[in-house]
């Protein structure tokens, strides 16, 4: 594979911060009283919930920038973005499922915080859906840029409203919140470790993204 | 004047093509009645039970049902190019888009006033009737938000060749914000549960006028060649 | 420390997804490179 320079830094960066984070969550972390060790989930389930909101976010302003520019390199970062936000989605409600087990002893909880990325894993689901449905590139791009705004724009309201359905219905309460000084900087440097594998998922999508359009217009050139 | 007008003129078309027997409001109707029935044998609907289940059946029978009439409209526009002509015509995308909202909302109300009747003659419960002027304003912002959405969604997926399928999937999770405030605010009037039925009408108004903004500023995208 | 599973199966879930997600990327990547290098050849030899 080619060698690409951002890929290659945020990749040694990773290979130092990654086992350092394991090391600080497993190690100095100290265990909650509590809840236990289970609770050294928060660690990872905040990250990634945190890493999905970057990406969803760098989605948005992509989508903004195409339909301004109308330049295809901003639909690559956009579609590239929202597959990682996605990944990450998808892997915050499933540890935030394996958090409730144990913790709230069920597997689902219908917390605003949850219902919110589970409604926008529905919506960048949607996104790629119907992606895979047109043909026409610079269409594909105009429509799903739409789609990447007005989906972004809905997590606000949505946050705002499940969390007042809640307040009427009230299930469960969320415990604990009071970290220790030891556990706050622990959590900080997993939200860093956690938004640096976003960058560099990203920019490992985006690459591939970008190559797979140079293939594209070559075949277009052979063909003619 | 002439952008209102242009976005009337539409509105006029839509509604005279549907008297003419383009029949996607007669076969919201038809759905609307066949949820009603269904519903029926789904849930337990004896007396003591249809006041509390009311807000949740009306609602889920009112987005489905809108989501089959919004899908139709759109898709005989792109069939026939219809929008093609329309985009040649002084009107411009905004005012087009006000003016499918407008014919969008109009068989909207029509079918939820259709299944509200129906829903108090099949389950015995005239009280949503006499309740209606206090449920009207849940009731008129929540069709205007889905009109908003569902006007947008439906222009959007008919350039997929997935077509209407896929516009549930888009359509639905953008709106649950309206959902939510419809099935609660309504249920909080209909069962004289304590506050909060304002709170709803407001997220609700909040909700419109933003897509009201951001769909009028992006419509255009979806219909330019 | 009874459960610990829940503890060790978010890791694994986690740490499985974002591997799994490279590899198949990277496995993507290397075939459009090769293919690109091929098409490039071809077009010189026609030239």
């Amino acid at each position: 594979m080619k060698k690409n320079k951002t890929i290659s830094i945020l990749f040694f960066l990773l290979l130092v911060m990654m086992p350092l984070d394991f090391y600080l969550i497993f190690k100095v972390a100290p265990t909650e009283r509590i809840m236990g060790d289970v609770q050294r989930i928060f660690y990872l389930h905040v990250s990634l919930a945190s890493g999905a909101f970057l990406a969803f976010t760098c989605t948005f302003i992509s989508s903004i920038i195409f339909l301004w520019k109308k330049n295809l390199v901003w639909d690559s970062a956009a579609s590239a973005s929202a597959e990682t936000g996605l990944l990450f989605a998808t892997l915050v409600l499933i540890t935030g499922s394996l958090w409730a087990r144990p913790i709230w002893n069920v597997w689902w909880t219908w917390d605003p915080r949850l219902l919110t990325v589970l409604i926008l894993w529905f919506i960048y689901v949607g996104y790629f859906l119907f992606r895979g449905g047109i043909a026409d590139r610079f269409k594909k791009a105009q429509y799903s840029a739409v789609i990447g705004i007005i989906g972004y724009i809905d997590i606000p309201v949505i946050r705002y409203a499940t969390k007042w359905w809640k307040s009427i219905h009230p299930l469960l309460t969320r415990e604990g919140g009071g970290l220790n000084p030891v556990m706050k900087n622990v959590m900080f440097f997993s939200l860093a470790t956690f938004l640096v594998l976003t960058v560099f998922l990203f920019f490992f999508r985006f690459r591939l993204a970008r190559i797979e359009e140079r293939l594209q217009k070559l075949k277009k050139l052979t063909e003619d | 004047m002439k952008f209102a007008g242009s976005a009337i003129a539409i509105l006029k078309k839509d509604i005279l093509l549907e008297l003419r027997g383009k029949e996607s409001l007669s076969l919201m109707l038809f759905l609307s009645l066949l949820l009603l029935v269904i519903f029926n044998f789904a849930l337990d609907t004896g007396k003591e039970n249809v006041s509390s289940l009311a807000s949740g059946i009306l609602w889920v029978v009112f987005t489905f049902s809108g989501i089959l009439g919004m899908g139709r409209t759109s898709m005989a526009e792109r069939d026939e190019d219809a929008y093609l002509s329309i985009l040649f015509s002084p009107a411009s995308a905004e005012s087009f888009y006000i003016g499918k909202v407008l014919s969008n909302l109009l068989f909207l109300v029509i079918m939820e006033i259709f299944t509200l009747l129906f829903f108090a003659i099949l389950y015995d419960f005239e009280k949503i009737i006499s309740m209606l002027p206090q449920l009207l304003p849940g009731l008129l912002l929540g069709t205007l938000g889905f009109s908003l959405v569902g006007t947008l969604f439906s222009f959007l997926t008919t350039a997929s060749r997935y077509g209407e399928v896929l516009l549930p999937f888009l359509y639905l999770p953008v709106v649950v914000p309206i959902i939510l405030g419809g099935v609660s605010s309504m249920d909080i009037i209909l069962n004289g549960k304590a506050g909060g039925a304002g709170k709803w009408i407001q997220i609700m108004a909040v909700f419109d006028v933003l897509y009201f903004a951001v769909s009028l500023l992006l419509f255009r995208y979806i219909i330019e060649e | 420390m009874e459960n610990w599973g829940y503890l060790v199966g978010a890791y694994t879930v986690a740490w499985l997804g974002v591997s799994f997600y490279l590899y198949a990327n990277a496995k993507k990547q290397k075939a459009i490179e090769e293919r690109l290098s091929d098409i490039e050849a071809l077009l010189k030899d026609r030239s």
